[in-house]
């Protein structure tokens, strides 16, 4: 018997506890879908709490007329097939509240973030600025140049240093509607093809006049379920809506400068990304409209062959299912 | 009839009369040289407001629309601070009687008004009277309050102008019922009075607002009349109604069928009833006069009395 | 009924309400409060519970189910010399009240130049994040901080609406008392001082960065305002602007002088909002310059069914964003 916590739900309109006031159930007991459980009372009303789905009672966390929170156990139950996923993703979402260090320290939350990462002693924080002065990113970042000049630098020439390569071809398209959102999950669908290419995690550079976000594979697929449109994500990164969590590096990054101008461009390959693929601004060649796709990859990784496999799996994806937003 | 009116008692509602006539008139006279605004005439039906304002008393509430001036200068309102009002200055608003709402301009909203003043009224003897136009029947406010009227039995009289028209739109297009009467006689207790000579109008007037006072439950009352001017002074009745049919009802015009009544009944003379019209002229016209006169308002009036 | 000891109680705000309803009707017999399902229920959140039976049908008015009646009927006790209370159920069923308001409540005063007056209360609970239906979500306070005449206030905590409800019942003028949803059942300890209707409220003092914010945005400012001081030792103010309409133009100048940083947080849309009054006070009055300046609202969207409506107003890692960027 496996024991899954029956929470509480909330009851909506602000409701935040209740008391139980009559259990209707006791441990041991199966009980069908939709049976009462229990009786609770919140400031509004006495509401019945009914079982979701055949199970059985395996213990009774709360005694009657004791109050509970919202999201408290009632008791646990055991489901025959249970896997409940519900409520993973938020308690994803919640942890994500900083680590305390420095606790003596005034100090940004950015330059915290980028202390802890190069390694900065306490010591060295406090010397940046005058005592119980706001120790500020741009203070870090000074104190970095100065010292070692090559840990940023690094990074950029360590990506120049690669033997990349390029393809570029055209796809056909027989609609434009959408056209973002619809590259984008034609491209993430290939990748699933050929995952023997160890493709595993896909992100997307999207640009909101100031800045350019690497956002990951969790919300590509969001944009391939909800059709959700790409001005949708830059609103959602502009307003800090997006977890941090989908902030990171991965194996292929998608540029979708197109949306803006250019038919062709070379995206620069980040560390650690294997290859990069550019969606450039859609055109009419020969009476048919076209979409310009560039693929830079690490040559030392992959074949001409692989990548141009690759390109052409993406490219027939790209095409019919452009098809099918035109027939609706 | 009910009842005779003593000599006195007709010459001071023809007074009544003359000054509301006066009052048109002479607010026509100031809106087309430029000295006050749009202005809605009453011509035609200066006696309903006259004989709703004679037979309350100053305890009892009073709703106006707009259209009201009888009412207004019977309840005691100064005619220059009327003139005031219609000049775009809210100084002649400060000088409203007792016990009565500021003018109301948005259609058929005075009646939720006048039915919170008839609750605070209950358990009082005064009531609470509003008036509107055959239009604002249309309102779902004025269903709303005499609903809420009827739930709680407030002392209540709702008074319909029915002029057949609201601007343009005639009666016909404007309600389901020709009726008004009949078409909330499921809500509430309902009375008609039709066209007819100016006392008779008024004493059924006076009936129906002593029916309220003694029975303390809400009704509305339709009085019908006539529209001899256009809805305001920034209207053209010739291009929605026939000059034949404005001139047939202008035959029909309440005060002068009155004068005829008195002067063939014996009931006062040519002479008695011009002096009384000369001496309601004189009025009007020196109130104007003191309209015309008065100093501007202070400019930080329309600050000084946003917030309490 | 609760108890009078609210000063030392932890109460959460519904309570508050009913409490200040109470005592404000023992202690001046001419208030009454009228609205739909006020009487024998209660009120639809409990806010009258009780009431009907300490003070009679006489002084709670279950109305029809008229919004714009409701309005007009209050107006009408206001004159006659009552001072009636009238709740609606949620701000969005309050806007076709908006003509009686505007065309009658709001200038009452004004256009018999103080002749008659219009003491009298319209009270909605109003916002975002308690997963209700459609159109009890919203959040339009600004239009009716848009009309001169009428009072606007916010509560943002249990003893704020407390106090700030008896004030605004006293007062000789229309308000219109919004009550955040949110905030219905959260119990929060009473505050130390009183408020002042009409004048901003300081909840927490600090020197470097500026909170400008009200209703259920005030509870999230705080949070985040904690987590600054105890894991950054920054001390952010947080200033709850309390009074929409008419604006503390002193009391809020002269918190943004505190810091010269500025973050105007609401959980409407900004635009043509009132949070951009706010904004543009400091701006030409301090002459702050405009990267120290942010403001944080939602999207200029209508309010999202409550699936999506976490993705309306700002949250704690936004509003920690925005503070970042004020304080670099």
């Amino acid at each position: 018997m496996t024991p899954n916590p029956f929470n509480l739900p909330d009851l909506g309109e602000g409701l935040t506890e209740a008391i139980l006031r009559s259990w209707h159930v006791k441990a041991g007991d199966k009980i069908k879908k939709d049976t009462v459980i229990c009786t609770v009372e919140t400031d509004k009303s006495l509401v019945d709490i009914p079982a979701l789905e055949d199970c059985a009672v395996i213990q009774l966390c709360i005694n009657e007329n004791q109050r509970i929170a919202v999201g408290e156990p009632l008791c646990q139950l055991h489901y025959p097939d249970s896997v409940s996923l519900v409520g993973k993703l938020s308690e994803a979402i919640k942890s994500q509240v900083a680590q305390p260090t420095f606790l003596n320290l005034k100090i940004h939350p950015e330059a915290l973030n980028l202390a802890k990462s190069h390694h900065l002693s306490e010591a060295v924080l406090q010397s940046l600025v005058p005592t119980g002065q706001l120790i500020r990113p741009a203070d870090i970042q000074n104190y970095l140049w100065a010292n070692s000049s090559s840990t940023m630098a690094k990074i950029a020439t360590e990506s120049l240093q690669r033997p990349t390569s390029t393809i570029i071809d055209h796809c056909p398209i027989y609609s434009t509607h959408q056209i973002s959102a619809i590259s984008i999950s034609a491209i993430y669908q290939s990748l699933q093809i050929h995952l023997p290419l160890k493709l595993s995690t896909i992100s997307m550079a999207v640009d909101d006049q100031a800045h350019t976000h690497i956002i990951s594979a969790e919300f590509s697929e969001h944009i391939d379920k909800n059709q959700a449109t790409l001005n949708d994500i830059k609103a959602a990164i502009i307003l800090g809506k997006i977890p941090q969590a989908w902030l990171k590096k991965s194996d292929v990054l998608i540029s979708n400068f197109g949306s803006i101008a250019g038919r062709y461009g070379m995206p620069i390959l980040p560390p650690e990304t294997k290859v990069a693929i550019g969606i450039g601004r859609s055109f009419i060649e020969n009476t048919q409209a076209v979409l310009p796709l560039t693929m830079v990859f690490d040559h030392s990784i992959f074949t001409g062959g692989q990548m141009a496999r690759l390109l052409k799996t993406i490219m027939d994806t790209l095409s019919e299912q452009s098809q099918h937003v035109c027939l609706g | 009839m009910q009842k005779m009116q003593t000599k006195q008692e007709l010459q001071q509602l023809l007074l009544q009369l003359y000054i509301t006539q006066a009052f048109d008139h002479r607010a026509k006279m100031l809106q087309k040289t430029g000295h006050i605004g749009t202005f809605p005439s009453s011509k035609g039906q200066e006696h309903l407001f006259v004989s709703l304002a004679n037979h309350l008393t100053i305890n009892d509430w009073y709703c106006p629309y707009y259209r009201d001036h009888g009412a207004l200068i019977t309840r005691g309102m100064p005619i220059h601070a009327l003139f005031q009002y219609w000049a775009g200055d809210e100084r002649g608003n400060s000088a409203i009687p007792p016990h009565t709402l500021p003018i109301n301009i948005p259609i058929g909203s005075q009646c939720a008004h006048a039915t919170g003043i008839a609750w605070s009224l209950k358990h009082q003897d005064a009531i609470c009277l509003v008036t509107l136009g055959d239009g604002a029947t249309s309102k779902g406010e004025v269903y709303e309050s005499l609903n809420f009227a009827q739930i709680h039995k407030l002392p209540i009289l709702f008074v319909v102008n029915n002029n057949q028209f609201a601007i343009s739109t005639a009666l016909s297009q404007q309600s389901s019922n020709p009726l008004i009467a009949n078409k909330f006689s499921n809500i509430i207790s309902t009375a008609h009075i039709p066209h007819g000579p100016i006392l008779e109008i008024d004493q059924k007037i006076k009936a129906e607002i002593t029916k309220v006072k003694t029975t303390r439950s809400p009704l509305l009352l339709e009085v019908m009349t006539l529209r001899l001017d256009p809805h305001t002074t920034n209207d053209d009745a010739l291009i929605y109604r026939s000059s034949k049919d404005i001139e047939l009802d202008n035959t029909q015009y309440p005060i002068s069928q009155f004068e005829q009544f008195l002067l063939s009944q014996n009931l006062l003379s040519a002479q008695n009833i011009q002096s009384i019209k000369t001496s309601a002229r004189a009025t009007v016209d020196q109130a104007a006069q003191h309209f015309l006169n008065a100093p501007s308002q202070e400019t930080n009036h329309i600050n000084d009395y946003l917030y309490a | 009924m609760h108890k009078p000891d609210h000063q030392t109680a932890c109460m959460h705000m519904v309570q508050a309400l009913n409490q200040a309803l109470y005592d404000e009707m023992s202690a001046d017999e001419t208030t009454l409060i009228a609205g739909q399902d006020i009487g024998r229920l209660g009120g639809v959140f409990r806010v009258t519970q009780n009431l009907l039976d300490h003070f009679g049908p006489n002084r709670v008015i279950d109305t029809p189910i008229s919004e714009t009646f409701q309005a007009g009927f209050g107006i009408g006790l206001a004159t006659a010399g009552l001072r009636p209370i009238i709740e609606f159920q949620f701000l969005a069923f309050m806007h076709s009240a908006l003509d009686q308001m505007i065309a009658h409540a709001s200038r009452l005063r004004h256009r018999t130049r103080g002749q008659l007056k219009c003491p009298l209360v319209y009270r909605a609970p109003y916002g975002s994040g308690v997963h209700a239906p459609e159109h009890h979500s919203e959040s339009t306070e600004s239009l009716f901080s848009h009309i001169p005449g009428l009072k606007v206030i916010i509560p943002s905590t249990p003893s704020l609406a407390y106090h700030l409800l008896r004030q605004a019942i006293q007062s000789d003028d229309p308000v219109v008392f919004l009550e955040p949803t949110k905030l219905y059942r959260i119990k929060q300890e009473p505050n130390q001082r009183p408020p002042k209707l009409g004048e901003v409220y300081i909840h927490r003092e600090g020197t470097d960065a500026t909170i400008f914010t009200w209703g259920a945005m005030t509870y999230e400012a705080l949070q985040v305002a904690k987590i600054y001081e105890t894991q950054y030792q920054i001390k952010l103010m947080v200033v709850d602007v309390s009074t929409l309409n008419p604006l503390d133009e002193i009391g809020i100048l002269q918190a943004a002088k505190a810091s010269g940083r500025i973050l105007i947080l609401h959980e409407a849309s900004a635009k043509g909002a009132v949070g951009n009054d706010i904004y543009y006070l400091i701006h030409r009055h301090l002459n702050i310059n405009a990267k120290y300046m942010r403001q944080l609202g939602a999207p200029n969207t209508i309010c999202p069914y409550y699936q999506n409506e976490h993705l309306f107003a700002p949250n704690q890692q936004s509003i920690m964003s925005a503070i970042n960027e004020i304080l670099l």
